[in-house]
């Protein structure tokens, strides 16, 4: 992976991102919740990143929203990877009816319109962060349980796996030790494209107000705050805008360089 | 000490019903190397995973009876026969480059069935892993190297260790050296006849070559297309085969030399 730089820029910036979302209350300015100026002022020496309608300092509500959005997504691509591999895994190495079941429950989650469910789901509980992270990643496992499932169906006709069954393994030995390792590649790449995706809805929910509620900021409410001052005051809607899509990048770029490296052709080359 | 009774085995693909194995009796005597000689599909493969009940779909075994020590292995329910597997009945595989998995080393692969069956600590389990490395002549200090750091017939070797860990006492080996060089191949087979008597094992050997069946076994069976065509003493049947399709399998190895 050293050798492409897209990949490299994007470790580069998710590092510095985490870095900053880590140290916000040591390097932000101002509270996120401060009122610092009157009113929407442009970018100046002050206010690096300028201040939003009620006067509040964006670089630190972009830094207090990193944190934010940062965690959404690394939960929630958490709870996908570990609900879809459950799936992909089990479909993938049982086969036959349980198969059936899983993929095709699979397949109606992903003809559902995700964004409506999510609302709906919203809609229901209290929207706070929690069930932000919680919901999001019940609603984005199916992809990589599919992926999972036809890593699965690969590794399973290796000879490993009928000497591992030789020796007396039982079925979950099997799928967690000989199996799950051999499929981490994969995985790995889908986690960071999975974490762009839960980056991008969760910006998307807070945007519509079913997301993280203020006056917690995160990227998507930051955006949504600047709808009505488009006009007067663009950096509000510009920054939140910039911040999600360098990070969305980023993860992409990693998540292809990591695809790269794995590809066989990449391997042969390299060693 | 294993005798197999009418063992019948049957794949149920889209285009019907496939007798893999048809009605097949044997016996394996203590101590001695079975060969088990067919060509392709002829069934000697499925055979040898039946033995094991490793039949996958849309395999079955649908008769039969496989005696080991009077106990027959198929009417143990699955997790007794897991305990069977590897420390009994062990199985050496045919592509010694699929045989083992890529991320762990060959001494956690071959510590494995120990901790398995033996309720060893992992500091047993790693002597033991280290004598059964000693028997297949592989340097102990390579414990901890990883299978592609092996040639081929090193990896053999390693999976002649992983299915002697536990001191089975029957070892199912199914065409061990097709993959291989010939010189390679030579290796191996006398390796087998070592441990088989430094370990007093009992062989199935499942092979298309008849050369190595007569060179290693003591009795041998025939099988063509999922029957038993033949059984008994290799040289009786290498001297005077009776079958017409043993007769032409012996007559090829005649005219290659």
């Amino acid at each position: 992976m050293g050798k492409n730089k897209a990949a490299r820029f994007g470790l580069i910036v998710m590092g510095l991102f985490f870095s900053l979302a880590i140290l916000a209350p040591v390097i932000a300015p101002y509270s996120p919740d401060e009122i610092s100026s009157v009113g929407a002022t442009a970018p100046s020496s002050q206010h690096l990143f300028g201040t939003d309608d009620l006067g509040r300092d964006l670089l630190s509500r972009s830094l207090y929203g990193a944190q934010i959005s940062l965690t959404v997504g690394i939960v929630a691509v958490v709870i996908s990877l570990l609900l879809g591999t459950l799936a992909g895994a089990v479909a993938g190495y049982y086969g036959g009816w349980v198969d059936g079941l899983i993929m095709r429950t699979v397949d109606v989650m992903f003809a559902f319109p995700s964004i409506f469910l999510i609302l709906a789901i919203q809609s229901m509980l209290t929207p706070n962060i929690y069930n932000v992270m919680v919901v999001i990643g019940l609603t984005s496992w199916m992809g990589v349980a599919r992926l999972v499932r036809g890593e699965f169906l690969r590794i399973r006709q290796l000879q490993y796996v009928e000497a591992a069954r030789a020796i007396g393994c039982s079925d979950l030995r099997i799928i967690f030790r000989h199996m799950l390792p051999n499929a981490q590649g994969p995985i790995i790449v889908a986690a960071t494209l999975g974490m762009a995706g839960a980056i991008l809805t969760e910006s998307a929910l807070s945007f519509l107000g079913m997301g993280v509620q203020p006056p917690i900021s995160s990227w998507g409410n930051m955006l949504m705050d600047s709808q009505a001052y488009m006009r007067d005051a663009p950096w509000m809607a510009v920054i939140p805008g910039l911040l999600i899509m360098i990070t969305v990048l980023s993860l992409y770029f990693i998540g292809e360089g990591i695809r790269e490296t794995l590809s066989p052709k990449e391997r042969n080359a390299g060693s | 000490m294993l005798e197999v009774k009418n063992l019948s085995v049957n794949y149920y693909v889209d285009e019907g019903t496939v007798k893999a194995v048809a009605g097949v009796s044997f016996d394996l005597k203590e101590g001695e190397i079975l060969g088990v000689l067919g060509e392709s599909g002829s069934g000697k493969s499925t055979l040898g995973y039946a033995l094991l009940r490793l039949v996958d779909q849309p395999g079955k075994i649908v008769g039969g009876e496989i005696l080991l020590n009077g106990r027959d292995l198929l009417l143990l329910p699955e997790d007794e026969l897991r305990r069977l597997r590897g420390a009994k009945i062990a199985m050496v595989f045919q592509d010694p480059f699929a045989a083992l998995n890529p991320v762990l080393t060959i001494g956690e692969q071959i510590m494995e069935s120990i901790i398995l069956h033996q309720r060893a600590t992992r500091r047993e389990a790693r002597g033991k892993a280290v004598e059964a490395l000693r028997a297949v002549k592989i340097d102990p200090a390579r414990i901890d190297d990883y299978p592609h750091q092996f040639s081929g017939g090193m990896r053999q070797r390693v999976v002649i260790a992983m299915a002697l860990a536990c001191r089975p006492e029957i070892l199912i080996a199914d065409e061990p050296t097709t993959a291989l060089d010939v010189t390679i191949q030579a290796e191996i087979l006398a390796l087998l006849r070592e441990i088989k008597a430094q370990f007093n094992l009992s062989i199935i050997y499942i092979t298309h070559n008849f050369g190595i069946i007569k060179e290693l076994c003591d009795r041998v069976v025939v099988m063509h297309k999922g029957k038993i065509v033949e059984a008994g003493e290799t040289r009786t049947i290498f001297d005077h085969p009776r079958d017409a399709y043993t007769k032409k399998l012996v007559d090829c190895l005649r005219e290659l030399r």
